[in-house]
């Protein structure tokens, strides 16, 4: 076993930590910077509910070491809304896309870079940012919603 | 949690491989997509994992010439976004698979390399690089050696590299312009999955019987991806009739032989299925199909 001394930025603020070479990602969110607003659900890259923002790329925390994020910037749902609720945020609210919840984080990440893409997005597109998400409870239909009126939201906001 | 491993950062090449032959049995990492699954069963924990992502020699994507060079650092999302590649009809298998390769986060961080490597039987870019013909470029510690993608494969999850070597870069020979190309897959569920069966096709002058030549590979058909040469044959320079898409229909069923463990597909789905996929693909590639013989 090695350990490393890396530095990174999670939600803006610096970090600098020694972590163990085999410790995930997710593993240094959760559990050592106590962001649990990051989910494990199946820990194999399935699921989508680890997915976080590297250097604004949406990426699964599970597979990914921590030791590989050395340098890089993090940013977790917990510094997505740091100003605020974000319109997906509140749109999901809105439409009733949060049931338990547990996947909820990972969606808010994939549907914000999606977003962020293309401000518009048909259904088409959203299917493809979902593709890697998986949610029990909503049938994906107040996903889809949810999605559709933050964009709205977000081209309301551009014209005021 | 990960069972215990050391982790390495070279920044040269010459690092990499003095850290690949001093450790044995260690384990490179690219993007990790495969790997930390691995890592995480806990099967097999090298002793050292070494991430190539800071060695800027190994690259990305470029353009050498008619060879499209995929480094050992380029990612699915990469390749997909590569400027030119959409003009390539010879390539648009690479796109198709790229589309359908895991999710967006996923490919965000695989590499096609890695996707190579790992030698997956039915890994989506395998058969795409069966019919393209790419050549594996090999470093170790007496410097470069290639191969035949074909031949960079030796059953599942198991390649050619020795003790000391890494896949540098895929080399890929750009058909001509007037080549098209597809990848097709079957999978459980439209969304994250791997394939049950996929099939890459290639065609060249697809647009004159006589002068036509097509190529096609299967994954997740047997322990490492396949062409079916007789297939091949018997589609290439004459006109493709719907008795001879009958034919070769079940020529190509008879030539597969999947094992019954599969997870995801049975063999008799398989068989029924590759004959289907490969019709499917001559509808799309070809601009009549089926053809008539000039009277």
């Amino acid at each position: 076993m090695t350990e490393h001394l890396i530095n990174l930025k999670v939600n803006d603020s610096a970090v600098t930590i020694r972590v163990p070479a085999h410790r995930t990602l997710l593993e240094l969110l959760r559990d050592v910077l106590g962001l649990t607003g990051t989910k494990e659900g199946c820990g194999n890259g399935e699921c989508g509910a680890c997915t976080v923002f590297l250097d604004g790329t949406p990426v699964r925390a599970c597979l990914i070491l921590a030791v590989e994020a050395d340098g890089c910037e993090v940013q977790t749902i917990e510094g997505l809304s740091q100003g605020g609720l974000r319109p997906i945020q509140q749109a999901y609210a809105e439409t009733g896309a949060v049931q338990c919840g547990f996947c909820t984080p990972g969606f808010v990440i994939a549907a914000e870079a999606l977003l962020r893409k293309d401000p518009n997005p048909n259904d088409d597109a959203i299917s493809a940012a979902f593709s890697g998400h998986i949610c029990r409870c909503t049938g994906y239909t107040s996903l889809f919603e949810g999605v559709r009126l933050a964009a709205k939201k977000m081209r309301v906001g551009e014209r005021e | 949690m990960l069972r215990p491993f050391a982790y390495h950062r070279p920044t040269s090449i010459d690092e990499l491989v003095e850290l690949l032959s001093t450790i044995k049995d260690s384990c490179v990492l690219a993007g990790g997509t495969d790997l930390l699954v691995k890592l995480r069963e806990g099967k097999h924990v090298p002793p050292a994992i070494i991430d190539l992502k800071r060695i800027p020699e190994l690259g990305k994507l470029s353009r050498e010439g008619d060879t499209l060079v995929i480094g050992a650092l380029a990612t699915v999302t990469e390749l997909l976004e590569y400027p030119g590649l959409a003009d390539e009809p010879g390539l648009d298998l690479l796109r198709e698979a790229a589309a359908v390769f895991g999710c967006l986060e996923i490919r965000h961080r695989a590499t096609i390399c890695g996707n190579i490597a790992h030698a997956s039987p039915g890994a989506e870019y395998g058969s795409c690089m069966y019919v393209l013909e790419a050549t594996v470029v090999i470093h170790g510690p007496s410097g470069e050696r290639t191969l035949p993608v074909a031949e960079f494969y030796k059953g599942p999850n198991w390649n050619a590299l020795e003790q000391g070597e890494f896949l540098k870069a895929l080399r890929v020979p750009i058909p001509p312009k007037s080549a098209r190309s597809s990848y097709m897959r079957r999978s459980r569920v439209k969304g994250m999955d791997l394939a049950g069966l996929n099939l890459a096709m290639l065609v060249l002058n697809p647009d004159d019987p006589a002068k036509r030549q097509l190529r096609l590979a299967m994954g997740a058909v047997h322990k490492v991806p396949m062409r079916a040469p007789e297939v091949e044959a018997m589609l290439s320079g004459r006109p493709i009739t719907a008795e001879l898409m009958a034919e070769a229909k079940r020529a190509l069923s008879d030539s597969i032989n999947p094992r019954p463990s599969s997870l995801r597909a049975s063999p008799a789905y398989k068989k029924a299925m590759v004959a289907h996929l490969a019709e499917s693909a001559l509808e799309k590639l070809l601009p009549r199909f089926p053809e008539e013989v000039a009277p």
